[in-house]
């Protein structure tokens, strides 16, 4: 950031903080907080360094946990860091105790409001005065829980004003757990409710023992009902808590979803059931009372923008054609719609499965909202299902021509591609070609194979026809299909393929850097040509150091035996067989002589000498001091089988990155989430 | 797919906090222990320096138990017959230098009688590394930890998110498996705890930089180190009777109850006597007497006795 946008802040900080800091400190710090943590906003780093000569806002730590609050004492989890109390002092001692050594004065005792009561400690009691029962503030506190009870803990960032009000304080239980909701009645639950008190009739209640994640756990599961109505209900531990048919309970704290349009009410962790005195008549008969689902809205899209994988999508446009049609399904008769719909971008058909009720005027414009969409036969299906809403628009669309979408195969880069994806849009430029004859099926079969990359990564084709493909071109490949070989993804160019020249945009990709990816991504694909990752060295393995190789088939052999070639006088080699780990997941890999004389800076002579001095098996180690827990980024092919993914490595070189700066950039990101 | 566990890059101190454990449904099945920020640890990649090792075991059969101290904590190492060369590695090293290390080894927990998990690391690997390559470790290791921390967060946005629901926020499977059983089992977790590590590990990697987020160092922190001062001073209510000012009011509060024998409740003299053969002065029993009465677990049915609620 420039000097002079920086100006204004270091004079008032050089004001505000005279004496205790020097102007040339106050700039020091400015910039560093600039330039080091970027932090553009000027008054959050005016806030930041007044905070650090105490005089600032406090730091909100919480970002993680509980907001920063006002709360009741019986609504303290524990876990807050950052709250403040109004309290009544019911009690208060000094204490003096020693702490690392260090002799502290604390104020401890007992706080309480009308909701409850709480231990609490002041962490500098030497400056401070508490009044039994006198009322105050305590801001910025922060909570731990301890034995089950929350504790209150005010420290050096809290702050305590004495408050001139009458608090009547609740010999009710100390604070616990349960946090209060807000209290409803059930026939207005919507079911995303995060907190919420309901007072209820049990009218099913029923214990079970179920499996949850392996573990098995005792619910209370049924069903309950107050005046508006009923809904179902699940009490995820029920140690401790009973439930009986016709008796009335305060659920506090559940929370509600959805579930199948439902409103379930769940009470969780942080919920609690407790009887009540009280008799509630419910609606007569345990009806479920289904609320509409509060449905996200859906992605906008054009017609030409969908790819039949759309799971929620809205769609503006107008119906080229309708039919009502009664149909079966799955024995049961219903009326659907089905018809083509569009607008400037293209066509497509859509069907309306829940068709009767609904009316879809031909030439009228409509948007539909919370839409799927489905590939079938490579052509576009919009499927407005019992989530969708159909609402009439007044205004005007152009529809393209109401021809079919002859078929829309998905767009995709090179690195994204995988085992079993059939229908794409592939661009790229062809690295190599060969023709060939192979035999199929009994008949000769000419196949056109090569290389094509893009800037995300290389890959291996096989035509299946003559495309006239050559060296150089660029291309774009539509209605392409993926098949695997090994883990390593392959495009095949069929006879539905058009493949059309395009302009060269890519540029030399020939020694374009390879396809960067982290372990679990590789993992998921599967493998590919010419991949790079960059991880940790955490193991080398068996078959690692000094080995021997037939001469004739360079397969590796253990004395002079080759299974093939008889007794041989064996070649020395040097390998590496490593495991790559980046956190996100773990491969091996294979490095030949020349990389691993390159990672290590030993060479097979290098080995061969170390060996004949303290024995061959001893190479591994030496060549694993010099490599293992290094970052390093690997270059190679990728195949996987049933243990994972693993590279044939090519290329190799220490990770290129500067920790200062990558450290710097944490630290920057760190510190904008604190302020 | 029987792909090796990913070791994940953790610090001791989040380590040192967890407790849950799953097991596999058999034998063969991996189990982990479960981070408070839901990392599924079944092997980890740990480095800091070593500073204790003993040997135990014969010497055809060592066992061999290490420390390793990173920015946050202790690593507790073993390594004995199925960890060869690690023992070896262990053996090797001269821990008079606290030489830096890297260590890849799986998780091994144990639960005492009192329902508390211990940790340790059965080391794969173990090999001296220098501060560049400890350095590095450090900055992935805190650049996981922020984003875990992240993720966390993005968690609890929901009431009580589902694998299915985090998966939707862009977690992998496990991220959001683990998270789940994570908040399950502890609850939210003490973000302050992590932000310290964070900034250990920053401090570390760049000397110069005087970092400083701001974060309450308190004494709480350190509960477990709190030890009550010697009683050289003269605290109020503390007296000479050995007892401090808690204790003093419990053994008021029993007295009201023991003289509590006729109609009018428990005389304040004789209190005060019995509180006098303890050390405690009258002052006192009368500040302790006001006290519970303030907390109402006392009240005085007739002028000068007592009586508990
Ligand atoms: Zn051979």
């Amino acid at each position: 950031m420039e000097y002079e946008q920086l100006t204004p802040i270091v004079e008032e900080l050089t004001k505000v903080l005279e004496g205790k800091a020097s102007r040339e400190d106050i700039e020091q710090q400015v910039s560093t907080y600039a330039n080091v943590y970027r932090i553009e906003d000027t008054r959050r780093i005016r806030d930041a360094i007044l905070k650090k000569y105490g005089m600032g806002p406090a730091t909100d730590v919480s970002f993680v946990t509980a907001d920063h609050v006002q709360k009741k004492i019986a609504d303290l989890l524990g876990n807050e860091n950052r709250v403040d109390i109004l309290a009544k002092v019911v009690y208060v001692e000094k204490k003096t105790v020693t702490i690392k050594g260090t002799m502290r004065h604390l104020l401890s005792g007992t706080l309480g409001d009308e909701t409850g009561t709480a231990q609490f400690t002041v962490w500098d009691g030497e400056h401070c005065e508490l009044e039994q029962n006198a009322t105050y503030m305590f801001k910025n506190a922060y909570t731990k829980k301890w034995n089950d009870r929350v504790q209150i803990n005010i420290g050096n960032q809290g702050a305590i004003s004495k408050e001139n009000v009458t608090l009547d304080v609740s010999a009710n239980r100390p604070a616990g757990q349960v946090s209060a909701g807000v209290k409803m009645k059930i026939a207005d639950l919507t079911g995303s409710e995060p907190s919420v008190d309901l007072e209820v009739k049990a009218i099913v209640a029923e214990r079970k023992t179920v499996a949850i994640r392996g573990e098995s756990r005792e619910i209370i599961s049924g069903i309950v009902g107050d005046e508006t109505g009923t809904a179902q209900f699940t009490v995820w531990n029920a140690d401790g808590v009973d439930m009986a048919d016709g008796c009335c309970y305060a659920l506090k704290g559940a929370y509600t979803k959805l579930w199948n349009d439902q409103v379930q009410v769940n009470i969780g962790n942080r919920g609690t059931v407790e009887p009540i005195d009280k008799d509630i008549v419910t609606t007569s008969a345990p009806v479920i009372q289904p609320k509409p689902a509060v449905q996200a809205p859906g992605e906008k899209k054009k017609i030409g923008e969908l790819t039949g994988s759309e799971s929620n999508v809205d769609i503006l446009a107008k119906v080229i054609s309708a039919e009502k049609k009664d149909v079966t399904i799955k024995g049961e008769p219903r009326t659907i719609i089905s018809g083509v719909l569009g607008d400037e971008t293209g066509s497509a058909a859509f069907t309306a499965w829940e068709g009767g009720s609904l009316d879809m005027e031909t030439g009228c414009v409509y948007l539909v909202s919370n839409a799927y969409t489905k590939l079938w036969n490579d052509r576009i299906q919009i499927n407005l299902g019992n989530r969708c809403t159909v609402t009439k628009e007044d205004v005007e669309i152009s529809a393209a021509e109401p021809k079919p979408i002859a078929y829309s195969s998905s767009v995709a880069k090179i690195c994204d591609l995988r085992e079993g994806i059939g229908s794409l849009t592939v661009s790229g430029k062809i690295l190599s070609v060969e023709n060939r004859t192979i035999n199929s099926r009994g008949e000769d079969k000419q196949v056109w194979s090569g290389l094509i990359a893009d800037e995300t990564g290389k890959i291996q084709f096989s035509a299946w026809n003559d495309f006239g493909l050559a060296e150089g071109d660029a291309v774009r490949i539509e209605n392409a299909y993926i098949r695997g070989w090994k883990g390593i993804p392959q495009l095949n160019i069929g006879d539905r393929s058009a493949v059309d020249k395009i302009d060269d945009t890519f540029g030399d990709l020939s020694a374009a850097a390879a396809s960067q990816k982290t372990v679990g991504e590789i993992t998921r694909t599967g493998g590919g040509l010419d991949m790079s990752v960059t991880g940790t060295v955490l193991d080398i393995r068996a078959g690692s150091g000094i080995i021997k190789r037939c001469p004739e088939c360079k397969r590796s052999i253990l004395s002079n035996e080759c299974l093939t070639h008889g007794t041989v006088e064996p070649v020395a080699d040097l390998r590496m067989k490593i495991i790559i780990d980046d956190g996100t997941g773990a491969m091996g890999a294979i490095v030949n002589r020349d990389v691993t004389e390159k990672l290590t800076g030993i060479s097979l002579s290098d080995a061969q000498e170390y060996a004949a001095e303290n024995g061959e098996s001893s190479v591994p180690k030496l060549l694993g001091e010099r490599i293992l827990m290094r970052n390093v980024t690997f270059r190679g092919n990728v195949m996987s089988d049933e243990y994972g993914p693993s590279m044939i490595v090519t290329d190799a070189a220490p990770e290129d990155r500067d920790i200062n700066a990558e450290a710097e950039k944490l630290l920057g990101e760190v510190q904008e989430a604190l302020m | 797919m029987n792909a090796r566990e990913v070791a994940f890059r953790t610090f001791a101190g989040e380590i040192a906090g967890s407790s849950l454990e799953i097991k596999g449904d058999d034998e063969a099945a991996p189990s982990y222990l479960i981070t408070p920020l839901g990392l599924m640890l079944n092997r980890v990649f740990v480095a800091g320096k070593l500073t204790e090792k003993s040997m135990k075991g014969t010497d055809s059969e060592p066992i061999w138990n290490a420390v390793v101290k990173d920015v946050t904590g202790n690593f507790y190492l073993q390594a004995g017959r199925f960890q060869p060369e690690a023992a070896a590695a262990i053996a090797d090293i001269d821990e008079g230098e606290e030489p830096y290390v890297g260590v890849v080894a799986k998780i091994r927990t144990w639960t005492n009688n009192e329902d508390r998990t211990y940790v340790n690391l059965r080391p794969e690997r173990i090999v001296r590394i220098d501060e560049d390559t400890y350095n590095a470790w450090l900055l992935d290791t805190a650049k996981d930890l922020w984003r875990r921390l992240n993720l966390v967060r993005t968690a609890l946005t929901f009431p009580e998110a589902s694998v299915k629901e985090l998966q939707e926020k862009g977690m992998t499977e496990s991220e959001a498996d683990g998270i789940v059983r994570a908040l399950d089992h502890y609850d939210r977790p003490e973000s302050q705890r992590y932000a310290k590590m964070l900034q250990s590990a920053l401090r570390q990697i760049l000397p110069g930089k005087d970092i400083d987020f701001g974060l309450p160092e308190d004494a709480s922190d350190f509960r477990d180190e709190i030890q009550p001062a010697p009683q050289q001073e003269t605290l109020p209510g503390s007296d000479d009777s050995g007892m401090d000012a808690f204790d003093q009011k419990e053994f008021i509060l029993g007295l009201v109850e023991e003289f509590d024998t006729g109609s009018k409740g428990a005389p304040r003299d004789e209190i005060e006597r019995k509180a006098s053969e303890k050390g405690i002065s009258a002052d006192a029993v009368e500040t302790l007497l006001d006290e519970l009465m303030n907390e109402g677990q006392i009240y005085e049915p007739n002028l000068g006795f007592m009586r508990k609620i």
